[in-house]
């Protein structure tokens, strides 16, 4: 599409790396990560579990601190931010969707998705009105009076979604969403957001092991082992599908 | 397309935080329902010690005055049979309405010296005044040298304290000799009235004279000088007729055959029948009626008592026993309490529980919900927001379960001193110092609990959210 917007780099991560120590024990989750990502992209992380994939989304989405290296969100970078600029950053800049949906439990889901703009200082009315709004675009606006526990799963990741276009976020960062779910749930999840990616031009962050996923992005990216294998653009990789993609899980 | 611009993020009004709160105590109902009972059994510990001790202390107070009060007439009996020491006189002489000004108040000042010595261990009485005892002490400091060691003993007591200044007890034993004279010349009067009186009894014994005290021999006891006011004359002339009563009926019991009846009435051995156990009968009219009706059949001194007329005597020698044995009972040991040195010692013990407690639950529901504390960070809460939320919590479970154990300390506190005290616990309930301690005990209880809610609520606001989701 227009070819000049996606090139604005929003997410810049410089030589990446993340050391835990468990028990005495260095774990090196990332070994020196660099990646740009583009306003408006699409974008799949794939990786076999252990690979570092969900060290990598909690580092560039702010919600953890790396070892060394940095992380440019839109040219500031997250580790000069006070905490306080980091909850707004959160608030309204990334939107995060979980595996396991992380509802607050004792919140409707009208409440979910409100609560991050009452953090916003969005005042009670709009934040319900606009509740509501995105309540129904993912398909849900007669089950805002319910609770994450009268719900089922495909559905408690729809209020997962409305809830992270909250404050209309630039970037989603999505740590497999349809991992929880079943096939046609998990298709109808991805379609949700393939919607958002194109209507509302939100760049999207996907963690997956959906081969469906490959269909609807624009770019692949293939971690292992703590680094960057490969990236690849949808249709280099189409053609690969077949032979080594198709192998690779 | 948008850029990325930081702000300060704005802070979450408050209700909107209760609102929050709230919801997630009415979520997590059972869980809040644990929380509150631990504080409630921890403060309920704290507030039973605490009621006890306040009850023990209202029913030794309203203990003293009414047993004086019961034994008005034994009292004037001894005011009228001796004149009374020095010592008993100063507080008289004090009390009078007539005399010099400045006699009363050394009178006043003397008991005073006097109720100070009094409390002083042996060690210290006997460095300062050496072998003298009562009024003997101020004899002995008329000397010079006396005078001065007391002056070096008490310089080297460090916590003992003169209840008036140095300089007003070294007048005040200046101006002893004066008062001394003046008590021995009330002493004489006091014993040419009781010779007068003693003349007027014409082979009565005192108390029998006292139960005419409403008509001439009140009037005796006037003009022998005495301060006899007509309300006291008839609550004494009704206590000497009780007295002599009672004398009576216990006196009865005494005669074999009586006791044999009452003893086959009760079902007990003979020699198991004690005047105790007759006071206790005769409080039921049917038994006073069965009594007074023996009493007739055996020509006995009780027979012209009337049943209620045992009744009513049986009711005040109940409560005669029960004073006295609460007077026994609730003696002050010391102690910040009142109740004993170790019962200091428990209710330091039960604030410790009441803290251990409370932060454990505390510390436990925060922990369990590190979930949700990361799921609200990335929503962008604000330490300060998930903090406020924890403590919020905690105080409103703390005002709850205080307010609960506190109210329930108190009532079992006071059931348990039903069982020994009975009806003088609800005479003498101090319901205005209860009330201050409930509410103490419930602020206590808010404090405790947002206090140790504090640490752990502050830690998990501090962690990354990733980090709080993983140690889940």
């Amino acid at each position: 599409m227009q070819e000049d917007t996606r090139r604005r780099v929003i997410i810049r991560a410089i030589d990446l790396k993340k050391h835990y120590v468990i028990r005495n024990v260095l774990t090196e989750a990332l070994r020196g990560v660099d990646v740009e990502i583009y306003t408006g992209e699409f974008i799949s992380v794939m990786g076999p579990s252990g690979s570092g994939k969900s060290t990598f989304f909690n580092m560039i989405g702010g919600l953890d601190s790396p070892t060394s290296g940095r992380v440019f969100i839109d040219e500031v970078d997250v580790a000069q931010l006070t905490a306080i600029e980091l909850a707004f950053l959160r608030c309204r800049k990334i939107g995060y969707i979980f595996q396991e949906y992380n509802l607050i439990q004792y919140m409707t889901a009208l409440e979910n998705v409100t609560t991050p703009m009452a953090f916003g200082g969005v005042p009670p009315d709009a934040a319900r009105r606009r509740g509501v709004e995105l309540l129904a675009l993912v398909g849900l606006e007669d089950r805002w009076s319910h609770r994450p526990i009268e719900m089922s799963g495909g559905q408690q990741q729809r209020v997962a979604i409305a809830r992270s276009m909250a404050n209309q976020p630039s970037v989603l960062l999505c740590d497999e969403p349809t991992a929880n779910l079943d096939l046609r749930t998990g298709r109808e999840i991805l379609e949700i957001l393939r919607r958002l990616n194109e209507e509302r031009g939100v760049t999207i962050i996907c963690a997956t092991h959906d081969h469906r996923m490959m269909d609807i992005c624009d770019r692949l990216m293939w971690i292992r082992d703590g680094r960057i294998e490969r990236i690849a653009r949808r249709d280099e990789v189409h053609v690969e599908v077949g032979s080594i993609g198709g192998e690779r899980e | 397309m948008k850029t990325i611009e930081i702000r300060e993020q704005p802070v979450l009004s408050f209700r909107r935080t209760v609102q929050i709160t709230a919801n997630g105590v009415r979520y997590r109902l059972f869980r809040s329902l644990v929380t509150v009972v631990v504080v409630a059994v921890a403060v309920a510990f704290l507030m039973n010690i605490l009621s006890e001790s306040l009850v023990r202390r209202a029913i030794a107070r309203s203990t003293v005055g009414r047993i004086a009060e019961i034994r008005c007439a034994a009292t004037w009996v001894g005011r009228l049979t001796s004149p009374g020491t020095v010592e008993e006189l100063l507080p008289v002489i004090a009390a009078s309405s007539s005399g010099d000004e400045r006699l009363r108040d050394a009178a006043r000042r003397g008991s005073q010296y006097l109720g100070w010595f009094q409390s002083l261990d042996y060690a210290r009485r006997r460095a300062l005044l050496h072998k003298a005892t009562g009024t003997e002490a101020f004899d002995s400091l008329q000397d010079a040298a006396a005078l001065s060691r007391f002056r070096d003993a008490l310089a080297v007591m460090r916590s003992v304290r003169l209840p008036s200044s140095l300089a007003a007890f070294e007048e005040f034993v200046r101006a002893w000799p004066g008062l001394k004279a003046h008590a021995l010349a009330v002493r004489a009067k006091r014993a040419e009235g009781l010779a007068a009186v003693a003349a007027r009894l014409q082979g009565r014994s005192l108390i029998e004279a006292l139960a005419d005290a409403n008509g001439a021999f009140g009037e005796v006891v006037r003009s022998a000088g005495f301060d006899f006011p007509a309300a006291t004359a008839r609550r004494v002339a009704e206590q000497a007729r009780r007295t002599l009563d009672v004398r009576v009926v216990e006196k009865s019991v005494g005669a074999p055959q009586m006791r044999q009846a009452v003893a086959g009435y009760l079902d007990l051995l003979p020699n198991d029948v004690s005047v105790r156990t007759l006071w206790r009968l005769l409080r039921d009219y049917k038994a006073a009626s069965w009594y007074v009706a023996r009493q007739k059949e055996t020509d006995g001194d009780a027979a012209r008592l009337a049943a209620e007329r045992l009744v009513e005597l049986a009711a005040v020698q109940g409560e005669l026993y029960s004073l006295a044995r609460a007077e026994r009972m609730t003696v002050a040991t010391g102690g910040v309490t009142g109740s004993g040195e170790r019962m200091d010692w428990l209710v330091l013990a039960s604030m410790l529980v009441c803290v251990v407690g409370i932060s454990n639950s505390m510390l436990m529901s925060v922990t369990e919900r590190f979930r949700e504390i990361a799921t609200l960070k990335c929503l962008g809460a604000l330490d300060g927001f998930i903090m406020l939320m924890f403590v919020l919590e905690a105080a409103f479970l703390g005002a709850v379960g205080g307010l609960l154990g506190a109210c329930l300390g108190t009532l079992l506190g006071v059931a348990r001193l039903l069982i020994p005290f009975g009806s003088l616990v609800t005479a003498s309930l101090p319901a205005g110092e209860l009330a201050a301690a409930i509410a103490i005990s419930s602020v206590l209880g808010v404090i405790l609990a947002a206090l140790a809610s504090v640490y752990p609520s502050l830690k998990a606001a501090r962690l990354a959210p990733m980090e709080a989701m993983r140690i889940q």
